[in-house]
């Protein structure tokens, strides 16, 4: 499929005028959500998997963003892709934050977490632990109440 | 440039057997003759775009396009108007697509295992309603719908050839302008994803599998104008010629891609070669080996030139 049909397919009716999908709006769409997100492919019509890594995941983001949900769940958003990808992908959640959206942020890789996080809460065998703001945390105290050992 | 190929093959294919058999080959009468010899294997190839493209398959349309003669022509020889035994077919063959829809998103089988039982399904209620025999239809304004001699002249071809033409056309946009034939391509293209992302995944495949049913049913249709009977034995094999219109057109058994100018494509490739090998009378058993060679040959350069 191609990056638009992806990137809107879970809102395909907002691009509906008289029963009919239009196609150029859709594009358009599309096309602005590349833009703001930073996606690199050939042309909003280039198939989603001729993209990198990073640009797959950015297009899968945008699919969520154009939700217009306030609550987001990003389940290890970053994981497997390029540097440059991730650091964008920090920002735009730092943006979305700074609108008003709540968002969960999942991560087994602790630098990111402390980075970006405003509280931090650790699961310990599928149970919900201590939690706290990211101020209180220190990697050592993360790495404690994962694996369980005193604090 | 991609969806050209399988027409830049139907112009070569042309170009060749012009070459080879000359003028009878490339008369307009003779061009009227493919254009109408291909129409049911076309219309059938308009319903499986859509049911491959969206990652199934039907393996049940052959026995669909006889049950669909058989059933007009019982209501002709009952004395319903044609016009009425028409739609009747056509919703005939809807409600055996439909229920092949049914069955595929019910019971959670493959598609191909469902068709397979469905094959013998309606071929057996086709015989059954025919009581083993072929049943004869007065003649009516039907049987003129793939005539090579259309009344008034101007019609330039039949009515049934108008009639497909405008389906396609309507199947066409209908595939690319309709949050349904998105929704197609997005399950043929990857059925849990699509689900994630709110996709009904199984009301789509059932108006998939109903439409294309209904197509099937204008081809029954089709074959009846041809045949003057209602004849349970019809288009016996005819899925494959069905599918593999549809395969050299660029549609992929694994779903996902499909378009309707390929399948029409593929339908008239098949009937060109077919016509130009009988007219330079070339014995059958050469026929059916030379056309099977180039459906495999056609769809692995197609698969080449995408790089797969």
């Amino acid at each position: 499929m191609s990056v638009t049909d992806n990137l809107t397919l879970s809102r395909l009716d907002s691009y509906v005028r008289w029963g009919w999908l239009d196609r150029g709006a859709q594009k358009r769409g599309a096309a602005g959500w590349m833009a703001r997100l930073g996606i690199r492919a050939a042309s909003p019509e280039a198939p989603v998997v001729s993209l990198s890594g990073g640009n797959q995941q950015k297009v899968a983001l945008a699919r969520l963003l154009h939700q217009d949900c306030d609550v987001l769940l990003l389940d290890e958003p970053t994981r497997g892709i390029d540097v440059a990808s991730k650091a964008q992908i920090y920002e735009l959640i730092g943006r979305l934050a700074a609108q008003g959206k709540a968002i969960l942020f999942i991560s087994s890789y602790l630098p990111e977490l402390l980075g970006i996080c405003d509280n931090l809460a650790v699961m310990r065998r599928g149970r919900l632990g201590e939690k706290a703001p990211v101020a209180e945390w220190t990697e050592h105290a993360v790495l404690s109440a994962a694996t369980g050992a005193t604090r | 440039m991609r969806r050209l190929g399988p027409l830049a093959g139907l112009a070569l294919v042309f170009a060749v057997f012009s070459l080879w058999a000359g003028p009878p080959f490339y008369s307009r009468y003779n061009q009227v003759t493919l254009l109408t010899q291909s129409v049911i294997v076309a219309a059938g190839a308009l319903g499986m775009t859509w049911i491959i493209l969206a990652g199934g398959i039907d393996l049940s349309v052959g026995s669909i396009i006889a049950l669909v003669t058989v059933v007009i022509a019982r209501l002709l020889e009952a004395g319903w108007p044609p016009v009425i035994s028409a739609l009747a077919g056509v919703a005939v063959g809807g409600l055996c697509g439909a229920l092949n829809g049914l069955l595929v998103t019910r019971l959670g089988l493959v598609p191909f295992i469902i068709t397979l039982g469905t094959l013998l399904v309606y071929r057996g209620a086709a015989t059954g309603l025919a009581h083993e025999q072929k049943i004869d239809a007065p003649i009516t304004w039907l049987n003129d719908m793939l005539t090579k001699f259309p009344e008034p002249r101007w019609m330039l071809v039949a009515s049934g050839v108008w009639l497909a033409l405008l389906l396609a056309i309507a199947m066409a946009v209908l595939l690319e302008h309709s949050v349904l034939g998105r929704h197609a391509f997005a399950i043929g293209s990857n059925e849990p994803t699509a689900r994630l992302c709110g996709v009904r995944v199984e009301r789509v495949k059932l108006y998939v599998y109903l439409l294309g049913g209904l197509l099937t049913g204008f081809a029954g249709l089709m074959q009846f104008s041809r045949l003057t009977v209602g004849d349970p034995t019809a288009a016996k094999g005819m899925e494959l010629d069905i599918i593999t219109a549809v395969v050299i057109g660029g549609g992929s058994l694994s779903g996902g891609q499909g378009s309707v100018g390929g399948s029409l494509a593929g339908a008239l490739l098949m009937t060109v070669i077919r016509s130009g090998l009988s007219m330079k009378g070339v014995p059958n058993w050469v026929q059916d080996v030379l056309t099977g060679g180039i459906i495999v040959g056609a769809v692995a350069l197609d698969r080449y030139r995408r790089g797969k």
